[in-house]
C-alpha cells in the first residue's frame, strides 16, 4: 500500500501551518485593539496622574510595563484561549490527524499570534513613549528579546490552553499569570516598592528580566545579555520537548 | 447475542485484538475484537455511549488501551503513531472550527502539509470544492458555514491528498437529507479505491454503502457482519405498529415489549412468532396492526437495548 508522499519539507509544513494560524486575524483583531492596545495606554494615563511627579526611571518603567502587559495579552492570554478553543472544538485533533509534530503547531501558533501582536504592541509602546516623553533609543535587540521570551510564554500558554476543561478556565488561568508575571521582580516596578515574596518570585520571572532588558535596549541602547538568551531559549526548548512528549491531548 | 464474522481476516487492515478501555470507573470498551479488511466500508454502528468514538480515536492512534492491541497493517498502534498519518484521513466527530481560515486556503494548506506542490495542491483543493459543491463557498470563512456545510468541508479536507482509509466519525451530522445523499453517492464512488471506515447513527442510509458492520452496545461487541449478516443475526425481526388497541390487549403489546408511543399507539419490533399472535389478535378485532421487515437501524436499535 502506498502511503501519501511523504512531505519531509519542513519548512513547507511550518508556512502552511504558520499561514492557517494567522487566518486567527479574522477574530481576534478587535480584542487585539482593546487588550494589546486600548488598556495598555489607558494604564499608562492612569499610572502617569496617580504617581505624578515621576522620573525618568519611573516614566521608562511605565512605559516598558505596559508593553509587557500587551506582549503578554497577545501572547499568552491569547494563546492561552486559543489552544482551549483548538481542543473544544476539533481543531487540534484535525492538525493531530495531520502528517506534523505537536512542537510544529505549537511553533505556528506562536509565530502568528507574535505577527498579529506586532501592531498593538508596536502602538502601546509609541503612545507610551510619546506620552511620558521618553528619549528613545531604539537597539535591534528589543525584537530578540520579545522573540525569545515569547517561546516560553507561548508554550506555557499551550499547556494553559490544553489543560483546562473550558476556555473561559484558560482565559482565566491565563489573566492572574499575566497578573503575576507583570507585577512580580524589579522590571517594571521598582524594586522599593514590591513586597519581598514578589521581589524573590521576580528572580525566576522571565518578564521581569525581559522587561529590564527592554528598558536598557529602547532608552538607553544597551545590548541583551547573551546568557539571558541562552537560558531562555534553553527553557523554550524544553518546554516545546515536553509538550510533544508527554501531554496526552487525546487520552 | 451471536457474533459473526465475515471474510476479513485474510489481507486485514486494521485488527482489534481483545481491546479494552476505561475512563475513571467507566467501562467504554471491553474485549473488544475484529478486523477490518482492505477496500471494505466498514460501519462502526451502535447506540450514544456505544464506545464507537472511542474505538475509532484508537483506530488512528488518538488512544491507548488499557488492554489489548491494534494493528494498522500488521504494525501495534501505539500514540501519537505519526507514522500512520500518510496513509489515513481522520474526519473526528467534533470537527467543527478550522481556525477561520476560508474553504480553499483549509483545503490548500491541508495538501500543502500533506506534500502536494503548490501546483498541486491548488488543483485538489479546486477538484475537491467542485465534488463536495462548495465551490460558491471558496471564499468563505469556514467559521460560518452552516453546520452541514463545516462538515462537507471536512470531509473534503479529510479526502485531500488521496489517503489509502478514510476514518469518518459521523460524517452526516447535522446535515439535510440533501447533503447526506450527496455524501453516500460520493462514498459509494470512493469506495471503489479506498477503505471507509464510516462511524454513524445515520444507519438506514449508511447500509446501502456498507460491505460490513460491527455493531457496539456497553462498550461491548453485540454483532458483526454484513447489514444482512446483522439483519438475520436475531431471526427474521419486524417492525410493528398497533392502534386502536383493547384494554385485554394491552397486556400482550406489554409482554411482547411493544413500546407505548401515545394513549393509543404501541410500536416494537417482533419475531415471526410473536407477529403472528399479533395477527391473531387483529383478525379477532382487539387491534388494528401494520407491519414491515426490520431496517438494519430497527434492527441495530433492537439488538442494542
Amino acid at each position: 500500500m502506498a502511503s501519501l508522499r511523504e512531505s519531509k519539507h519542513l519548512p513547507s509544513k511550518l508556512s502552511s501551518l504558520y499561514l492557517m494560524e494567522l487566518t486567527n486575524w479574522r477574530w481576534s483583531w478587535r480584542s487585539m485593539i482593546v487588550l494589546g492596545a486600548v488598556s495598555p495606554i489607558a494604564s499608562v494615563v492612569f499610572l502617569a496622574a496617580a504617581f505624578h511627579p515621576l522620573s525618568l526611571d519611573d516614566r521608562q518603567r511605565i512605559a516598558v510595563g505596559v508593553l509587557m502587559l500587551a506582549f503578554l495579552f497577545e501572547n499568552f492570554h491569547r494563546v492561552a484561549g486559543h489552544y482551549a478553543f483548538m481542543r473544544h472544538h476539533g481543531t487540534l485533533e484535525y492538525y493531530e490527524s495531520l502528517p506534523v509534530d505537536r512542537w510544529m503547531v505549537l511553533a505556528a501558533v506562536m509565530a502568528s499570534f507574535f505577527t498579529l501582536s506586532l501592531l498593538p504592541i508596536t502602538a502601546t509602546f509609541i503612545a507610551a513613549t510619546v506620552y511620558l516623553n521618553l528619549p528613545l533609543v531604539v537597539a535591534p535587540e528589543a525584537i530578540l528579546i520579545l522573540i525569545v521570551v515569547a517561546l516560553p510564554i507561548s508554550a506555557m500558554a499551550a499547556a494553559v490552553g490544553v489543560l483546562a476543561r473550558s476556555g473561559s478556565e484558560a482565559t482565566s488561568i491565563a489573566t492572574v499569570v499575566t497578573i503575576g508575571l507583570v507585577s512580580s521582580g524589579s522590571g517594571i516596578v521598582r524594586e522599593q516598592a514590591i513586597p519581598g515574596v514578589l521581589r524573590t518570585l521576580g528572580e525566576v520571572n522571565p518578564i521581569s528580566h525581559a522587561a529590564g532588558y527592554l528598558r536598557g535596549a529602547l532608552y538607553k541602547g544597551q545590548a541583551v545579555d547573551p546568557i539571558f538568551v541562552m537560558s531562555t531559549l534553553a527553557i523554550a526548548i524544553i518546554l516545546f520537548v515536553w509538550l510533544e512528549r508527554h501531554l496526552e491531548l487525546f487520552g | 447475542m451471536a457474533v459473526m464474522e465475515g471474510a476479513a481476516h485474510q489481507g486485514a487492515l486494521f485488527e482489534i485484538c481483545g481491546l479494552t478501555k476505561s475512563f475513571d470507573r467507566h467501562r467504554a470498551l471491553s474485549n473488544v475484537s475484529f478486523t477490518i479488511g482492505k477496500r471494505e466500508v466498514f460501519g462502526i454502528l451502535g447506540p450514544n455511549g456505544a464506545g464507537k468514538t472511542t474505538l475509532v480515536r484508537h483506530l488512528v492512534g488518538f488512544s491507548r488501551g488499557d488492554s489489548g492491541r491494534v494493528y494498522f497493517l500488521g504494525r501495534s498502534i501505539a500514540p501519537p503513531a505519526r507514522w500512520m498519518r500518510g496513509y489515513v484521513g481522520y474526519m473526528p466527530q467534533a470537527a467543527a472550527a478550522l481556525n477561520h481560515m476560508t474553504c480553499e486556503q483549509a483545503l490548500y494548506y491541508t495538501a500543502r502539509i500533506r506534500g502536494l506542490t503548490r501546483a498541486e495542491a491548488q488543483h485538489a483543493a479546486d477538484q475537491l470544492l467542485d465534488l463536495w459543491e462548495i465551490a460558491d463557498r471558496r471564499r468563505s470563512d469556514s467559521a460560518t458555514l452552516s453546520g452541514g456545510e463545516t462538515r462537507l468541508l471536512r470531509l473534503a479536507v479529510t479526502m485531500i491528498g488521496d489517503p489509502n482509509v478514510l476514518v469518518l466519525d459521523e460524517p452526516t451530522a447535522h446535515m439535510d437529507a440533501r447533503y447526506r445523499r450527496r455524501v453516500h453517492r460520493i462514498l459509494a464512488e470512493l469506495s471503489k479505491t479506498t477503505t471507509i471506515v464510516i462511524v454513524t447513527h445515520d444507519v438506514r442510509e449508511a447500509s446501502s454503502i456498507l460491505d460490513r458492520a460491527v455493531l457496539l452496545s456497553g462498550g461491548r461487541l453485540q454483532a458483526i457482519g454484513s447489514p444482512k449478516q446483522l439483519r438475520d443475526s436475531v431471526g427474521p425481526l419486524f417492525a410493528v405498529h398497533a392502534t386502536s388497541v383493547e384494554s385485554q390487549a394491552q397486556n400482550v403489546l406489554e409482554l411482547l415489549e411493544l413500546r407505548q408511543i401515545d394513549e393509543d399507539q404501541w410500536n416494537g419490533l417482533v419475531d415471526e412468532r410473536d407477529l403472528e399472535r399479533l395477527r391473531q389478535l387483529q383478525a379477532d378485532g382487539r387491534l388494528s396492526l401494520t407491519s414491515t421487515p426490520a431496517t438494519l437501524e430497527e434492527v441495530t436499535v433492537g439488538l442494542a437495548t
